[in-house]
């Protein structure tokens, strides 16, 4: 019914927003409808965004990292320690660690993360590259750096399962308590692994 | 709105909008629900973070009348992690296999204690058992998931008319079990499998002491497998990590299962130390 009611172009624009992550049907409807109505040129901004990322930026060839050299600036910098991968689910991890500031190794990629019960395994992810990559490159430490959830942890132990018998260093982020909070509003969750985390002081 | 505390174990949860989540529970009051949790996707909420796959805990959710609309989860007060679940894949995976198992097999909003108590003490075993009784760990909850749904195989008397079996134990999975030498010669379905699987299924039922190789738990898999998809009308999905060996990643996905795995049944003469076993039934 609704191919009567929107024409074609709309039904496209609305199957097209539904094949992405985490978008339904009416989600696609309001998306489509926004930029029926928007400025022209707003519209049309979006669709070059589109071109020029898949025309331009691509993944690393080393670490999967977003960029639009290859190898990324972050690989083909020549500070940065080569004998320490740090692996995240996602380019914006990437990001996030830079602004740390505290890391000075390299990066490796998964774009994404497993989950099993969604149904992704780790084959689905660049596991299988970053093996190779520490054989390769005589690798020391490979820190674990996936999210504090159910699917980072399940990741984690797929990473030590391909890495552990290469006898690489492997380390997982810290987690626990935030700087600048207090015990008294910490929840069960965070107090709980802090506590199992401690460290010899 | 009528407002329910019960204790819930969390099967599955998917990203609603921005800070919001949808969650799958299997609950002790009201069996398989869902619920939304608002705000559960913020760092400080209510559901501390706690939301998680496999975590056990007390829900504190309002019940909306109308049919198709979700329920509203208040609080989630996390009482048990499974931590050791998520410490090593073996475990991982038969968590998880359970928890689509429950969501499968658990009916909504019906309460059911064995089911309950078959799916908690299952994980709890799964965190604390020796390495080599994870197979039995899961099977004997997996037998009383299936008991509490009405679907136990008959395994030690023929699933038709309640005889012995037959000496080899011929098993037919629409019929419901293994059949006696009459039966088997009437129904198509009857097939060959493995005594030793089939007994050794047996005595976990029973609740014994079983330790049993990897030969004789792919048989019993071999076994609970099509069983499952008969009654389901479909594979679980997390079936095929219940068979996987540490191997690695980057070679090519191979299918395990070769000569070099012993295959014995061994009823123990020696009982192991038994794993904890609460919800043993009669
Ligand atoms: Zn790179
Ligand atoms: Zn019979």
């Amino acid at each position: 019914m609704s191919e009567r009611v929107y024409g074609e172009a709309v039904n496209r624009l609305i199957s097209s927003f539904k094949k992405l992550p985490g978008i339904g049907q009416r989600t696609a409807e309001r998306l489509a409808f926004h930029l029926l109505l928007a400025p022209k040129d707003e519209a049309l901004a979006l669709a070059e965004a589109l071109r020029d990322v898949k025309e331009r930026a691509k993944p690393c060839s080393q670490c999967f990292h977003v960029t639009e050299t290859d190898p990324c600036p972050i690989c083909a910098d020549p500070r940065r320690e080569r004998g320490t991968v740090c692996v995240v689910e996602r380019p914006p991890d990437v990001l996030a660690m830079e602004k740390s500031g505290g890391y000075r190794g390299l990066y490796h990629v998964l774009l994404g993360s497993v989950s099993l019960i969604e149904g992704v395994d780790p084959d689905d992810l660049t596991i299988a590259p970053l093996v190779e990559r520490v054989r390769r490159e005589g690798i020391q430490e490979v820190i674990l750096a996936t999210n504090p959830n159910f699917d980072g942890d399940s990741t984690a132990l797929h990473l030590r399962e391909a890495l552990e018998p290469l006898g690489v260093r492997l380390t997982r982020l810290a987690r626990g308590l935030p700087t600048g909070s207090s015990l008294e509003f910490a929840s069960k969750a965070i107090l709980s692994e802090a506590l199992e985390g401690r460290q010899r002081y | 709105m009528p407002i329910h505390t019960t204790q819930a174990l969390v099967l599955r949860t998917i990203e609603y909008s921005e800070t919001s989540l949808i969650v799958w529970l299997y609950t002790q009051e009201l069996g398989r629900i869902h619920v939304i949790a608002k705000g559960a996707r913020r760092t400080r909420s209510t559901f501390e973070g706690a939301l998680e796959p496999l975590v056990e805990g007390e829900l504190v959710f309002y019940r909306k009348k109308k049919a198709d609309t979700l329920d509203i989860a208040k609080e989630f007060d996390p009482t048990n992690y499974h931590r050791g679940l998520r410490r090593d894949l073996p475990r991982l995976y038969r968590g998880v296999y359970l928890a689509e198992l429950i969501n499968e097999l658990g009916e909504e909003n019906a309460p059911n204690p064995k089911a309950w108590s078959a799916l908690t003490v299952g994980l709890n075993n799964l965190v604390h058992a020796p390495d080599n009784q994870l197979d039995v760990v899961l099977f004997r909850a997996e037998l009383g998931l299936l008991e509490s749904a009405g679907l136990q195989p008959s395994l030690s008397q023929c699933a038709a008319c309640g005889a012995p079996p037959a000496p080899t134990y011929p098993v037919s999975i629409p019929g419901g079990g293994v059949l006696c030498e009459e039966h088997a010669r009437s129904d198509p379905a009857a097939r060959q499998t493995s005594p030793g699987a089939v007994k050794t299924l047996a005595a976990i039922v029973r609740g014994d002491a079983v330790q049993s190789g990897p030969g004789v738990n792919n048989q019993i898999r071999d076994l609970l497998d099509p069983f499952l998809r008969h009654h389901l009308g479909k594979a679980l999905r997390t079936t095929r990590y219940l068979r996987r060996r540490a191997r690695p990643v980057a070679r090519p996905r191979v299918v395990t299962g070769g000569p070099g795995e012993a295959p014995d049944l061994a009823l123990s003469s020696d009982p192991l130390p038994r794993v904890h076993d609460a919800a043993r039934r009669r």
